[in-house]
């Protein structure tokens, strides 16, 4: 039975592999008490993961992440190293978000609802939002994102700075916020 | 509107001071077997990250990581120089290994110095390598089903379901997820196992699932520092591994 492990010869195989191993990564058969560590665990590695596709690289595989490759081809302050760089980033391309956006999208369809994996998936989703200012990368619905953020915000496990992020996305959006008025 | 961050709980286990690897480190208290299971367990992701280094040496890839291990591993203190604080104990082992070969390397030329007599210092972390990752990644899997597979087959006085627990398991998480077949439905396994109900079946296969985490955790846990590190660990691995089977679709 366990003498299933092979080489790797090639991408596609990799891929598959990985497929595979993913599943048995992520049964989430936690005792109750490791549920908040495991899920603040899994964003901060996300947090920490590589943009960029390089050969031989284990990176989010987000082409352009460097820094010519700003808003209107301007030059982008501060590096762009990891998805935690690109959400907090003062001036994240809204390219590479987007690109960000659709992965986190695709993961929550990938995993049950509710499910650790997905609330971790979906929390990037609504933060890839957030970062481009909401209503640049996506159709949503104001209301829908709202929603969103207030469940996000309401979890333990999600660190300071990404519900600050969130917050102030949702300032922008409410009508009678100060910074939504700026923004007009 | 801010939600403070709650406090980290204390973590499940207690820290292991990357006890099995320091205990092999000790020749007085090394067990031969558990030695070699060790070597042979991660020597795939090593040999890899050698050939990938130095692809050349392709003819002298087993022979060397085998030296590395008995050389390095065996070699008191080394494991000591291991500092959890600058990363992964798997970048660690792919720094020392890349150095090993160096040094080996400049003494079979009858180069004057190794990197460490010149005072090379290596940097913490290694780049990143889906080969070697993915291989790391299907060693430990491999090792926590092979402990598994073991205890629930170890007969246990009051614990006879253990070997269904297994039973379950294989036809309704491993062979679907490693052989790519479908699962067995769930009639099929009260019949083929003997069980009273298909809840029966499905609470064996969450018991199972709950065994193979444990066991993924404690194999990780061996070479990290703590069943925390090995939560991080895993964190890293299921982005990793869902990066990769992202590239797929594109």
């Amino acid at each position: 039975m366990t003498d299933f492990i092979e080489s790797t010869p090639s991408p596609n195989h990799r891929a598959a592999r990985a497929t595979m191993l993913l599943r048995l990564f992520s049964l989430d058969a936690w005792e109750p008490e490791w549920d908040e560590q495991a899920l603040a665990a899994l964003a901060r590695s996300w947090f920490a993961a590589p943009l960029a596709l390089d050969p031989g690289d284990s990176g989010l595989g987000l082409p352009g992440s460097h820094p010519q490759d700003g808003p209107q081809g301007a030059v982008v302050a501060g590096p762009l190293e990891s998805l935690g760089d690109l959400l907090f980033h003062p001036r994240p391309p809204l390219a590479l978000l987007k690109r960000s956006k659709d992965f986190f999208k695709r993961q929550t369809r990938e995993y049950p609802d509710g499910s650790p994996a997905w609330q971790v998936a979906y929390l990037f989703y609504l933060l890839s939002i957030a970062a481009a200012g909401a209503s640049q990368i996506t159709k949503m619905a104001a209301g829908d994102f709202l929603q969103g953020i207030a469940w996000a915000l309401g979890q333990p496990w999600v660190e300071v700075r990404a519900k600050n992020l969130l917050q102030q996305a949702a300032d922008r959006l409410r009508p009678d916020s100060p910074s939504a008025a700026g923004d007009s | 509107m801010e939600t403070p961050t709650p406090t980290p709980r204390m973590p499940v286990w207690p820290p292991t001071d990357w006890s099995r690897l320091a205990r092999l480190a000790q020749p007085a208290d090394q067990d031969p077997e558990e030695f070699n299971r060790m070597i042979l367990r991660y020597q795939n992701p090593l040999k890899i990250h050698l050939l990938e280094s130095f692809p050349g040496l392709e003819g002298q890839a087993e022979e060397i990581v085998q030296d590395f291990c008995v050389d390095k591993i065996l070699q008191e203190g080394w494991l000591s120089r291991a500092d959890p604080a600058k990363g992964r104990f798997r970048n660690f082992l792919k720094t020392s290994l890349r150095n090993f070969v160096i040094i080996r390397l400049r003494k079979e030329a009858n180069a004057p110095a190794s990197l460490e007599a010149t005072g090379f210092d290596p940097p913490a972390q290694e780049p990143a390598s889906d080969q070697f990752n993915l291989a790391w990644a299907e060693a430990i899997v491999a090792e926590a089903c092979r402990r598994m597979e073991l205890a629930c087959k170890t007969p246990r006085p009051g614990k006879p379901s253990r070997q269904l627990i297994w039973e379950v398991a294989r036809r309704r998480l491993f062979r679907p997820i490693l052989e790519e077949l479908e699962p067995m439905d769930y009639k099929d396994i009260v019949k083929e196992c003997g069980l009273r109900s298909t809840a029966q079946a499905q609470n064996l296969l969450a018991t199972a699932k709950r065994i193979f985490q444990r066991q993924l955790i404690a194999v990780i846990a061996e070479y990290e520092r703590d069943g925390q590190s090995a939560l991080e660990e895993i964190a890293e691995f299921r982005c990793f591994l869902a990066i990769l089977s992202h590239r797929k679709m594109n």
